[in-house]
């Protein structure tokens, strides 16, 4: 036999043999992390351990992220700030209510922005690991898992703030949704000039861009201004945007909504430039971030005309500010980068932290993800959570998952970014709008 | 409704112009290798994205001007197909052309994990460093990522065309393309003429990669104008070389128009559009305007 | 005793357990697939993703390995058939109608749905071959999920009720019952496939494939085959899609892009094009069970702070697996381990 033949020979057994071993042990990964701290055989969810004195829960946590995948360019920092906050908070130690220490167990996976590898990484996290827990990303995943999480009762905090999951009922995040944000800045634009024509572009084929415009086009009709629909691809070319660009600028407009994520936004800034289009463009929280200006290729031609939408003040300058210490000392540990998405990844693990802190040891090992679920809707009637001065006040209530409504304005000057604001939308109810809407 | 008027209808004109060329340089790549190995090179869409990459590497993080990242791109892409036709396509001569389609869909994948390990962290989107210049022709404005697109792949394709038209080299290539036995027997050097057909199409892939770079901005995704670019060789024709330009200009404007006049009715529909052509011409006239027809014997 | 087993009547010939091994074998795996679940939840969960890709492999395998029509749009073929299933549920329950069980009833329906699309693929085969027919089917792959993403499915995803997928109050979403039947399922369209590929028309498919010209001259329809081989291919497919919907949370058209339709095709090529079974098994239990299992792995090993990480490891190894096998392997994974048993069989004599 040929040698050749003999080592393919030997790869397919071992290959048979390793899909036995997959399927058998039904261990879809043993990843390093999880065998040394969680004997997820045995004990389903958390282990009281520890031994002499001082008890100790494990807590197994999924954390889902995109580090590869088209949205990796704000994944990347997002799972960094995810990261550091599990170090972080295991490091200075979670206690429950009654004081039992908690250890954060985190399991990472990159789902690439493919919401289908989402579904086979949640039933790894469900059935392999048996999270209490996740710490998810994108919006169509979301979506798409919000009705099994409540179905297996895992708490699961999302960087996605689609108005949708407001009314899921184990869906939670730090920030008011997507539709109540672009409310606030349709609010904000009505401000700056009353009877204004405002441009939407969006793609009108992306469940995330387009879920805020029913809402944007109900409290611009109330606040008086005039709305246009133009498509801008979410995978836009500079073609594609001053394609875009040259059909906005046929409405004369005042105001430019972008929908997008950054790419395509910083390329309809671009164009705008190119053509001297002279209106002011908002982009929504994903769509405008620190690196916007530089992204256009023109910052100063654009001064004073970009602008995006933020629920939080960006972290830069802010080391001293209580919640933002926190943050930049977590950064330290590793040696990483404080920007808006590692901030935001931090915030979503600092939530479930606050969760824990809220409920007691023994619901917690009963209800486990109930139970961190019932911790953050008592805020609706007790105590607001607050982590640090990031977020104001937020109140989760049952059915209502919309903690704050504020949001800022943030306007590139040229030189620096300026906050205004917080603006609360009013005499509209975003999310009601934007759930009817998509019924 | 959006309007079509004398001065949109000038700048779209324009821009389809531009990625029109575009087209037609990253479509070129398909019709070298198909003249000389008379099978689609799948692999193509991943070797202009790793060509992209490393011209975004040489001209940012290197610091090299535009031109050393032109002649990285071109490099990497020549060497690339070099590689495809040693590797894979000599082996499979003679073999059904569904096995070269396959072989080249493992070097596509094979392409892509280069470009991500040569990109690294910047595995995103991210702009090539140009200047940032505008100059404006009545309505039409024209910035340096213009330029550098229309110049790169008007003259690509230009060269191309000539090579194979004027020069001894290109006429030994069209006599291998023609009669592979008959070259042979007039003693030229098969072999390598077909490897340089495939390294001159993989450096064709690399300075398209550039063009489409300056337009599009570089990002994992930027396969996908590889494959619609299809359409415009098949328009063609596969085994025609000057042809293709018309049908890259005819995939410019099916776009550009389509996206400008149904863009809000019909979102997204320029993509679909350069498929549905590519179906159209694919059932009407599979050979393309310009190709030959196959005659099968058994 | 005989130095061989001798068949005395062609049924004997002809049957699919022809030897004692195939028996032994067939018990194993029966009571592999059987004791799964004990290894817990998860596995569960793979085996049934397995057995819904094994379904779409092995109808490519028909299109592409028996009947040589290379096909890049199997995932949208699949996407028809899921989306058959629940935009009917969805549908049904909108117009006020009972939806019970119908994530199961309307399987059958799903395979027909897809066939149909698959049918229209076929139309180009009749006038184009080889890398034609593929941009043809790859122009077409986009286009439906053009249309998966702007007409039928513009919020991405559908999620159906859980009574679509209850029976007599057994809940087939998820768990041992979706596994047994996911399973059962499986067993029955790999034995069908398996007969196709011995009868008139399996042999009529492999005659187009190897020479149309010369088959259309001994008197084979070949329009007709290759438009049967694209149908049988497009409803494995269709039924994949179904079984997908019923074993997910939600249908969305990204599970159905051209990455899917390249995968599918990867797992025939390295699996064995033509062994229709064991091919396509072997496929898929590297390229979707092993492969989307490393990520871990992996990671723990190091590669995850390698230049490009984890994907751009396998991504490269996954693409020298497959221009490896055409190049030096065109039977596939399944011609080495035949090589493998003829060796064995004759041992220890060379010949």
């Amino acid at each position: 036999m040929r040698a050749r033949t003999a080592l393919i020979a030997a790869i397919v057994v071992i290959v048979v043999v390793a899909a036995a071993a997959f399927m058998l042990a039904g261990r879809g990964g043993g990843g390093a992390t999880t065998a040394t701290t969680s004997p997820t055989q045995t004990s389903p969810a958390a282990s009281p351990g520890g031994g002499q004195g001082g008890k100790e829960i494990t807590l197994n946590v999924g954390l889902l992220v995109d580090t590869s995948g088209p949205t990796s360019g704000v994944g990347r920092p997002y799972a960094m700030g995810a990261e550091a906050a599990f170090k972080y908070f295991n490091e200075k130690g979670v206690y429950t209510s009654d004081g039992v220490r908690v250890k954060l167990n985190y399991i990472k996976r990159d789902y690439g922005y493919n919401p289908t590898r989402a579904q086979q990484y949640y039933k790894e996290f469900r059935d392999q690991y048996h999270v209490v827990a996740i710490v998810g990303w994108g919006t169509a995943d979301t979506e798409q898992l919000s009705s099994q999480t409540a179905k297996d009762k895992i708490l699961y905090i999302s960087a996605s703030y689609s108005a949708k999951l407001v009314k899921q009922p184990y869906n939670f995040f730090p920030a008011p949704d997507y539709s109540t944000q672009a409310c606030a800045a349709v609010t904000w634009m009505a401000g700056k000039k009353p009877g204004a024509t405002l441009v939407l572009l969006y793609d009108h084929t992306v469940a995330y861009s387009k879920s805020p415009i029913p809402a944007i086009k109900a409290i611009a009709e109330k606040l008086g201004l005039k709305v246009y629909d133009v498509n801008l691809p979410l995978k836009a070319s500079d073609a594609d945007a001053e394609n875009a660009i040259q059909q906005a600028a046929q409405y004369k407009p005042d105001f430019i909504w972008c929908g997008n994520t950054i790419s395509s936004c910083s390329r309809a800034a671009k164009a705008m430039a190119k053509y001297g289009l002279d209106a002011v463009m908002v982009a929504d929280v994903w769509g405008f971030d620190e690196r916007f200006p530089k992204l256009t290729g023109v910052p100063e031609k654009i001064a004073g005309k970009a602008a995006g939408v933020s629920p939080w003040l960006w972290p830069e300058g802010r080391e001293n500010q209580p919640g933002y210490r926190e943050l930049y000392e977590a950064a330290k540990m590793l040696d990483a980068k404080v920007d808006l998405h590692f901030m935001q990844g931090f915030m979503n693990v600092w939530l479930l932290v606050k969760a824990i802190e809220r409920t007691d040891s023994k619901t917690l090992m009963e209800k486990k993800g109930e139970a961190l679920k019932n911790a953050l809707e008592s805020s609706c009637n007790g105590d607001p959570i607050k982590l640090g001065d990031i977020t104001p006040e937020m109140r989760y209530c049952p059915g209502n998952h919309l903690p704050f409504k504020s949001s800022y304005i943030v306007v590139w000057d040229g030189k620096d970014f300026k906050f205004e604001g917080p603006i609360t939308p009013e005499g509209v109810d975003c999310v009601k709008v934007t759930i009817e809407a998509e019924k | 409704m959006v309007v079509l008027t004398a001065q949109t209808a000038a700048v779209n004109t324009f821009q389809a112009l531009v990625m029109g060329l575009v087209f037609a340089a990253l479509g070129l790549g398909f019709n070298i290798v198909y003249r000389v190995s008379k099978s689609i090179n799948l692999a193509h869409p991943t070797l202009v994205l790793l060509a992209a990459y490393t011209a975004l590497v040489v001209s940012t993080r290197l610091g090299a001007g535009m031109a050393v990242a032109v002649a990285a791109a071109a490099a990497v892409g020549a060497a690339a197909g070099a590689a495809l036709e040693v590797l894979i396509a000599r082996p499979l001569r003679g073999r059904p052309p569904i096995a070269l389609i396959a072989a080249t869909l493992g070097a596509y994948y094979v392409f892509k994990a280069l470009a991500k390990m040569i990109a690294g962290d910047m595995w995103t989107t991210a702009s090539l460093p140009l200047p940032t210049f505008t100059a404006r022709f009545g309505p039409v404005v024209v910035d340096a990522s213009d330029l550098l697109a229309l110049g790169l792949a008007g003259g690509l394709v230009a060269a191309v065309a000539a090579l194979h038209r004027y020069t001894r080299l290109g006429v030994a290539m069209r006599a291998v393309a023609e009669d592979p036995y008959g070259a042979a027997a007039y003693g030229l050097p098969v072999r390598m003429l077909t490897m340089l057909s495939w390294a001159i199409a993989g450096a064709a892939g690399g300075v398209a990669a550039v063009a489409l770079a300056a337009k599009t901005g570089v990002e994992p995704s930027l396969e996908v104008y590889v494959i619609e670019a299809l359409a415009a060789s098949l328009l063609a024709g596969l085994d025609s070389i000057a042809g293709i330009v018309l049908g890259g200009l005819v995939l410019g404007l099916v776009y550009q128009y389509s996206n400008f006049l149904l863009g809000t009715i019909l979102p997204g529909f320029g993509e679909a559009a350069a498929f549905t052509l590519m179906l159209f011409v694919l059932l009407v006239k599979p050979y393309g305007i310009f190709g030959t027809e196959r005659i099968e014997r058994v | 005793m005989p130095a061989g087993v001798f068949k005395e009547r062609y049924a004997e010939l002809m049957a699919h357990l022809r030897y004692p091994i195939h028996w032994a074998g067939l018990a194993l795996g029966v009571a592999v697939l059987a004791l799964l679940p004990l290894a817990g939840a998860y596995s569960v969960s793979l085996a049934a993703d397995a057995a819904v890709f094994l379904i779409a492999a092995i109808g490519l395998n028909i299109t592409t390995g028996l009947a040589g029509q290379i096909s890049l749009a199997q995932g949208a073929l699949m996407g028809v058939g899921a989306y058959a299933v629940a935009k009917t549920v969805e549908a049904l329950a909108a117009g006020g109608h009972s939806v019970a069980g119908m994530a199961l009833l309307l399987i059958p329906a799903a395979g027909l749905a897809a066939a149909a699309v698959g049918l229209l693929l076929a139309l180009p085969s009749f006038r184009l071959k080889g890398y034609y027919l593929a941009m043809a089917s790859l122009a077409a792959q986009v286009l439906l999920v053009y249309i998966f993403k702007t007409i039928i499915d513009p919020q991405q995803g559908i999620t159906m009720p859980d009574e679509a997928k209850t029976v007599a109050d057994i809940y087939f979403g998820d768990g041992y019952p979706m596994y047994y039947l996911v399973i059962a399922i499986t067993a029955v369209m790999a034995l069908a496939a398996a007969n196709i590929g011995r009868s008139s028309v399996g042999r009529a498919m492999k005659a187009v494939r190897d020479n149309d010209v010369s088959a259309s001259i001994v008197g084979i329809d070949v329009a007709r085959t290759k438009a049967l081989a694209f149908a049988l291919g497009a409803f494995y497919a269709g039924i994949a899609g179904a079984l997908y919907a019923l074993t997910n949370n939600s249908v969305a058209w990204d599970a159905f892009e051209l990455a899917t339709s390249i995968d599918l095709l990867a797992m025939v090529l390295v699996g064995g094009a033509g062994r229709i079974i064991w091919g396509s098994l072997l496929g898929v239990l590297l390229l979707r069970v092993v492969w989307s299992n490393l990520d871990a792995p992996l990671s723990s090993l190091g590669f995850i702070n390698l230049v490009g990480g984890v994907d751009a490891v396998k991504y490269l190894v996954f693409g020298l697996l497959v221009a490896y096998f055409v190049v030096k392997e065109p039977e596939g994974l399944i011609g080495v381990l035949r090589r493998v048993k003829e060796y064995l069989r004759l041992w220890p004599f060379s010949y």
